[in-house]
């Protein structure tokens, strides 16, 4: 759980690699004997050598700890770790893309974009006279949309002459908009935050975007706390969106990188919106092309006055920390702000159905196969985190046995539990890479294959030696990380904001060690079975299709399905 | 025109076509991240009184080893495990440069790779490779095998 819980909140820069970090890295080189599966009743002659004296570890990290909930609402959650003289300092919004509507599709992480452009006292010469190019950059940009859209209802009617005026009129206010661009330049100062915090030694400045949160973070010299206090307080209340539709730009930009150009990503994104569909998980973070492209500055403004709220909030401090200056730096700088009524988006039910996705596209051939199951806190979510790592989580694992070691049908195999979210009921996720050159039908073999394996957890339960070696590898991959003050701030305020309580990160370990074999196997019996499973297919063009595509167009291959 | 007119003229229009080209030069630089040099303007930090900060490095021992090898220990009891890195000369900066690797060389382009995969895969005493993986993942170690330009190097990590 410590690692995997990790995978749907990485920071932005990791976002492109969703779900490939669930995947075991093929080394170099590796042999593929024939081996015994590791799930024959093996036991393991090194036994559960981590569990009791650790628990004794994870009280003494909570002793570290010190929680605080201003009058407004804002939690604070610092943690002693004086290694070296340094802080990671994380701000998470209970604010992601499951908070916003279909109209607003990618506002959650178009709005963390703009929050690094500056307020009325950052990346501003002048605000003052700013503020009139900004406003008249908004009602410009509002026209030039407009336009836009008539455009397209033009189009899509077969009305040229329509079109053709629509198109003048867009074209006359981006001609607009460019100008106020070019007007307020020189007032502004780009990139200001990034470099006070460079002046004063940051590392990791970097924010990120996930289905359930936002989060802002920064690791800083100790003695700097105030630094980010004074900053991150005024980003908080007073950013004022400059250059959104620049940066409206950069964002769509960014979609077609990440996704219009991966065909792995684009059969994810289709998938999840077919398995989820009007459901808040049903949106992809980034946002759908056509969504992002009218995104404006108004809809970004009331997210941001609608999610970031003290009461929205936790902050966690981890590092070389003294624990009364902090917490009156930030009863300081973040204590006046007023608590407001945060929204609650409601989620329809999931609908347990028959779910295929083909797409046909040049690139590696995948196969993802899913099915839905309680989020965290829920016994089952346990249970079946564990299962992944006993299916897939190294080279000794059934799946990976099975899959790429005796059938030779996949290079690599990884499982997953909690996708896309921790908000709502989420999937258990297994993604195949099978060798090139599969076909459909192998696909289909394969995907019987891991449904086999499922069925024989559900029928003979799996093994005290692969419990007891999936216990000792997570516990383990924890107490290893803890010494990044970044992923325990993270873990710290995923906890907080998932369950309400950051102690339930140290005690996991604990509710580890109850789970039983049987479990595992009851938690399988009702969440794995056939009937549930959904498939997502990635293959490349039939030939004949590729080339006859070809000959019409030079790029036509890249889109078809 | 009096031709001191037209000097003094000329003047003005070379002092103006200076002040608009430095002007342009300013606009066009002026979005740099930056603030820029000489400007004298209120920042958001100003007025901030940090304080010293106070930090001793640990201490690290060095030993040598009889077979010639240095070894830097550096205690640390916080956290229940240990951090065993071994630094190795070498690197692909070492490998032959060329193309195919010929017969009978041993230190050709990709020989590297080749030795770490071994020594990931290979197993070790009696132990086979598959067999010391499982015996690592059931204690939690984690082996890394990693190399640079002028190093490579073997670490375990193990509670």
């Amino acid at each position: 759980m410590f690692a995997s819980r990790l995978l749907h909140e990485t920071p932005r820069r990791l976002q492109a690699a969703l779900l490939g970090l669930a995947m075991i890295p093929l080394a170099a080189g590796a042999t593929l004997h024939a081996q015994t599966p590791a799930n024959d009743s093996q036991d393991s002659s090194i036994g559960d050598t981590t569990a009791g004296n650790l628990d004794e570890v994870f009280t003494g990290l909570e002793s570290k700890i010190r929680r605080v909930t201003l009058p407004n609402g804002l939690r604070l959650i610092m943690m002693k770790q004086d290694y070296a003289p340094t802080i990671a300092c994380y701000m998470k919004f209970k604010a992601g893309s499951s908070d916003e509507t279909d109209a607003s599709s990618g506002i959650a992480h178009m709005l963390e974009h703009m929050l690094f452009k500056g307020t009325p006292r950052v990346g501003t010469r002048d605000f003052g006279r700013e503020r009139k190019y900004l406003e008249m950059a908004g009602r410009f940009a509002e026209k030039m949309d407009a336009a836009r859209r008539e455009l397209g209802a033009a189009k899509a009617a077969g009305d040229e002459a329509a079109a053709k005026a629509a198109a003048e009129r867009a074209s006359f206010y981006a001609k607009q908009l460019r100008i106020i661009q070019s007007q307020v330049r020189p007032l502004v100062i780009e990139e200001e935050d990034s470099y006070l915090y460079s002046l004063h030694g940051q590392r990791g400045y970097n924010a990120y975007t996930s289905a359930d949160f936002t989060n802002y973070q920064i690791e800083l010299p100790a003695n700097r706390l105030e630094v980010w206090a004074r900053l991150e307080s005024d980003r908080m209340q007073n950013s004022v969106l400059r250059s959104f539709y620049t940066e409206r730009n950069v964002v769509t930009e960014e979609r077609r990188m990440r996704v219009e150009n991966n065909p792995r990503r684009q059969l994810f994104e289709k998938f999840i919106g077919e398995v989820y569909g009007d459901h808040p998980y049903g949106r992809p973070v980034i946002g759908p092309m056509a969504s992002i492209e009218f995104l404006n500055h108004n809809q970004a403004f009331e997210f941001y006055r609608r999610y970031y709220a003290p009461n929205n909030a936790v902050i966690a401090l981890v590092g070389d920390v003294d624990f009364e200056q902090a917490e009156a730096l930030v009863r300081k700088y973040f204590g006046d702000m007023q608590p407001r009524a945060i929204p609650k988006t409601p989620a329809p039910e999931v609908e347990r159905r028959p779910v295929r996705v083909v797409l046909r596209q040049k690139g590696s051939p995948t196969l993802g196969l899913a099915w839905f199951k309680p989020p965290v806190p829920d016994v089952h979510d346990l249970n079946l985190d564990l299962l992944s790592d006993i299916l897939a989580g190294g080279q000794e694992t059934r799946l990976y046995q099975r899959l790429v070691t005796r059938e030779q049908l996949a290079v690599n195999v990884g499982a997953y539990s909690g996708y896309p979210g921790e908000r709502y009921t989420n999937l258990f996720f297994v993604e195949v890479t099978p060798r090139p050159g599969t076909d459909e039908a192998t696909m289909d073999r394969i995907a019987k294959i891991v449904q086999e394996e499922l069925d024989r957890v559900v029928r003979d339960g799996v093994t005290a030696a692969e419990l007891t070696r999936v216990r000792n590898k997570q516990r383990a991959d924890f107490i290893y990380r803890l010494r990044a003050n970044g992923f325990v701030a993270d873990l710290l305020t995923n906890n907080e904001q998932h369950k309400g309580a950051y102690r339930d990160l140290f005690r996991y370990s604990q509710r580890m060690e109850s789970v039983q074999p049987a479990d595992i196997q009851e938690s399988a019996r009702e969440f794995l079975r056939a009937e549930h499973r959904m498939t997502a297919i990635l293959l490349p063009p039939p030939p004949e299709e590729s080339s006859k595509k070809l000959e019409e167009s030079p790029t036509a291959g890249e889109q078809q399905q | 025109m009096k031709r001191s007119n037209l000097k003094y003229l000329q003047i003005c229009f070379a002092a103006a076509t200076a002040l608009l080209l430095a002007g342009f030069v300013q606009t066009i630089f002026a979005d740099a991240r930056a603030p820029q040099s000489g400007e004298n303007r209120a920042s958001i930090l100003d007025g901030l009184r940090l304080p010293a900060i106070a930090f001793a490095p640990p201490t690290v021992k060095r030993e040598a080893l009889t077979g010639g090898a240095r070894l830097y220990t550096a205690g640390d009891a916080s956290l229940p495990f240990v951090t065993l890195t071994l630094y190795f000369r070498g690197g692909t900066l070492t490998e032959a440069m060329g193309g195919a690797r010929t017969a009978g060389s041993s230190n050709g382009p990709g020989s590297l790779q080749a030795l770490l995969a071994l020594l990931e895969s290979g197993g070790a005493g009696t132990q086979s490779g598959d067999a010391l993986a499982r015996e690592l993942g059931a204690m939690g170690a984690q082996l890394k095998i990693q190399s640079g330009n002028e190093y490579w190097s073997v670490q375990l990590v193990v509670l």
